[in-house]
């Protein structure tokens, strides 16, 4: 945690020294540092996914759901971590298609939720 | 009167819904014609007290699996809120809230499917109990309640089957689905239409019962008069027999008394079996109902509002289906109840 901490604490400081010379540098440097400190907490995600997973299980729903919820918080995560880089970069409009395309993403992944959703709904009729 | 007391194929068929033989209907009727009603007491509650023991009021599966997934939402608000990424929040409560509705679409269908099951034993045990009841009235020569008890039998469960099964049921199906819709929705837009279902069903209910109790207070206005006319002519018919006329009118006044009590006594029988096949279901269901509404209110305070509206939603289409057994069960034990009179 302690590495954790100081690494990025000095990339913030390396970014700030940086940025008044070459700004395109300080971004690059706050992509890495970002990037490293993903990495890190991504490390201590399984704990947190064991539980989902253990509670996904024991809802005696399909597993598929448990995928799709997962990659529906990756999508919302990734896409919202890009849009943010890029409105800080000052690319405000390319923040935006990124998070019209991470929702469309996310539409297209929750798709058997929907589908399941009709299903269910033709079923209760057709008892 | 032995071919009365023969109740092979009621027997049969309780025995095929209960799912035993622990009921016995022609000892249930032995019991009450002889006025033992405390043993009739003892055996009925040992009955629904292996019930109670067997479990089979309540299964904890049935709102095991939404508890998680009421869990998983707090969960993920929770963790949603703490790294403040209202994105990660948004979108997997909405798929939480789809699941919900989907897991809770399912278990109304299985709770929907045992509704009908429920009717369908109590209609159908209904249907055997009055030919029983017809025969055991024109055997005590009340030959005009017998044919009054027959037509309006087979009219009125015609009519409680297909009001209940084939309007009432769907129309709840109809009113969950509008009402879990409605409650994943940022605004209640189906609101109007769900309010207008409500007072639908419980009009369409209210119509039911009032027209089936109309029908039976008529019935009951003229037929027993009519049979009483004609009993008494034939007595005094009877009593008119020159030497043996005050045996012949006390002999034939026995047998009637005797199968009138018998008509009483089956009649009564049915109602308690009715009132077991149709009650032990709707207490089941009014539990899971109950336990929704507490689980609606609990879940409040730590998970998503819409969360609470959709299990709050669900657990009044659950009152409607007990609703709606119950009303089943009424117009059955009154019918068994006039006719037995």
């Amino acid at each position: 945690m302690i590495q954790i901490i100081l690494a990025g604490a000095a990339a913030a400081m390396l970014a700030l020294w940086v940025r008044p010379l070459k700004p395109e540098y300080g971004i690059f440097l706050s992509l890495g540092a970002m990037l490293l400190l993903i990495g890190a907490a991504l490390s201590q995600l399984d704990v947190i996914l064991d539980l989902i997973r253990q509670l996904m299980d024991a809802t005696g729903l399909e597993p598929v759901y448990f995928r799709i919820l997962l990659k529906i918080m990756g999508l919302a995560w990734i896409s919202q971590l890009a849009s943010d880089i890029c409105k800080e970069a000052g690319c405000g409009s390319i923040s935006r298609q990124i998070d019209i395309y991470g929702k469309l993403l996310i539409l297209s992944v929750s798709l058997p939720v929907i589908t399941a959703l009709i299903e269910t709904i033709e079923t209760l009729f057709a008892a | 009167m032995d071919d009365f007391t023969d109740f092979g194929q009621l027997q049969e068929l309780l025995g095929s819904i209960l799912g035993s033989n622990e009921m016995s209907f022609s000892e249930l009727v032995r019991q009450l014609q002889a006025g033992d009603f405390q043993t009739v007491k003892n055996n009925l509650g040992q009955y629904l007290y292996g019930c109670l023991k067997n479990g089979e009021l309540l299964h904890l599966s049935d709102y095991a699996g939404v508890l998680m997934l009421v869990l998983l939402s707090a969960l993920l608000r929770a963790a949603g809120q703490a790294f403040e990424n209202r994105s990660v929040t948004v979108f997997s409560g909405i798929m939480i809230q789809m699941l919900m509705v989907v897991q809770l679409a399912a278990l109304f269908r299985s709770f929907l499917v045992q509704t009908e099951q429920y009717l369908e034993n109590g209609i159908s045990f209904a249907g055997a109990l009055f030919p029983v009841l017809a025969a055991a009235a024109a055997a005590g020569g009340e030959t005009v309640s017998a044919v009054g008890i027959y037509a309006s039998a087979a009219s009125i469960i015609s009519l409680v089957s297909r009001v209940c099964l084939y309007i009432l049921l769907p129309g709840i199906s109809i009113f969950l689905i509008i009402t879990l819709l409605d409650s994943i929705m940022p605004e209640a837009l189906f609101s109007g239409l769900s309010g207008l279902l409500k007072k639908g069903i419980g009009l369409l209910m209210k119509l039911s019962f009032a027209s089936v109790a109309g029908l039976q207070v008529i019935q009951m206005m003229v037929l027993p008069k009519a049979d009483s006319l004609r009993r008494q002519t034939l007595l005094k018919t009877a009593s008119m027999i020159p030497g043996a006329g005050g045996l012949a009118e006390t002999a034939a006044a026995v047998l009637w008394e005797s199968s009138s009590l018998l008509k009483g006594s089956i009649g009564a029988a049915g109602m308690l079996c009715i009132l077991f096949i149709c009650l032990l279901p709707a207490i089941r269901i009014a539990l899971v109902s109950a336990l929704y509404h507490i689980m609606s209110a609990a879940v409040l305070p730590a998970a998503d509002k819409k969360i609470s509206r959709c299990l709050a939603g669900f657990a009044q289409s659950l009152e409607y289906l007990v609703k709606v057994t119950c009303l089943c069960a009424v117009i059955l034990l009154l019918m068994t109840a006039m006719a037995a009179w």
